[in-house]
């Protein structure tokens, strides 16, 4: 998938534990693991604002978009 | 109620499957058993489109052919003495084979919808397993519908050979390719428009659930 969720680089840079986030956003941990592992498939924009609101950011700072071939040689 | 019907379907579906499993072991068992057991005195039947002109033909050395004449034919042949017998061999491997392959189709498809059942009721009654279960039931279905011609195929040419050596009068058919319509090569079809229709179900599904 070549959008990449960076709730965790978000997460660190404000020293929030998933456990005080889960509570911010009102998630379950299991959801905000989904997004964290970039399991997720699709972020509702009630999510994508409750998770700006609780990490004082702009939906920018959490999604990115990488194209897939620039990730493989990164991999690589 | 709900439970008690689909237990009693399971149930039924269940005990027709290890019934047809333990038919199809004894009755080959019986053939295999037939043929190398010292008996002079054999039958075995085929079931073939073709009309004898007689109900029935007395060959050389007691050899006997009755048959049922309807749309395909059920030949029976009666064998009194051995040697006879052992000369068409082949004949009666090759229609073991037929029933065998029959048979098992019918095992197979049977053993796909109990597989299925087992897991209604269940978490994994929408899972990609199930959708493999339905393909494969299509494929089956398909299958038998090839089953006779290919069958026919197979053992025309020992038939015509047997009762052209005991100068019987007889009448060639066909059994032709199933057509769309025939009713089993239809629900194949089906199954696989169904299983088209489970698999994006589930992908709805896996979707909904990894939205945040």
């Amino acid at each position: 998938m070549p959008i990449i969720v960076n709730v965790d680089v978000m997460m660190a840079r404000r020293k929030m534990s998933l456990t005080e986030l889960a509570e911010k956003v009102d998630l379950t941990l299991a959801n905000l693991s989904i997004l964290k592992t970039g399991k997720a498939k699709a972020i509702r924009f009630n999510t994508l604002e409750a998770l700006c609101r609780a990490l004082d950011c702009q939906p920018g700072d959490l999604l990115e978009y990488v194209p897939e071939e620039k990730q493989k040689t990164t991999t690589d | 109620m709900h439970i008690s019907y689909l237990r009693t379907l399971k149930g039924i579906v269940a005990f027709v499957y290890y019934a047809s499993l333990v038919g199809m072991v004894g009755g080959a068992l019986a053939l295999i058993y037939a043929y190398f057991s010292p008996l002079e005195h054999l039958k075995f039947y085929i079931n073939v489109p073709i009309r004898l002109g007689e109900e029935a033909v007395y060959g050389d050395r007691g050899f006997v052919v009755t048959t049922y004449n309807s749309y395909s034919s059920w030949l029976n042949f009666d064998c009194f003495d051995r040697s006879m017998f052992d000369e068409d061999a082949g004949l009666y491997w090759k229609n073991v084979i037929c029933i065998f392959l029959g048979v098992s189709i019918i095992v197979m498809m049977l053993r796909q919808v109990k597989l299925i059942l087992d897991t209604v009721g269940t978490i994994n009654v929408f899972s990609t397993a199930n959708v493999a279960r339905i393909r494969v039931l299509g494929i089956l279905l398909l299958m038998n519908n090839f089953d006779e011609p290919l069958c026919w195929f197979l053992i025309k040419n020992d038939v015509v050979a047997l009762l052209q050596k005991h100068h019987a009068a007889y009448t060639l058919g066909s059994y032709g390719l199933p057509t769309l319509l025939s009713s089993s090569f239809f629900i194949g079809f089906l199954l696989f428009g169904l299983a088209e229709v489970i698999r994006s179900g589930l992908y709805l599904k896996e979707e909904q659930e990894l939205t945040v």
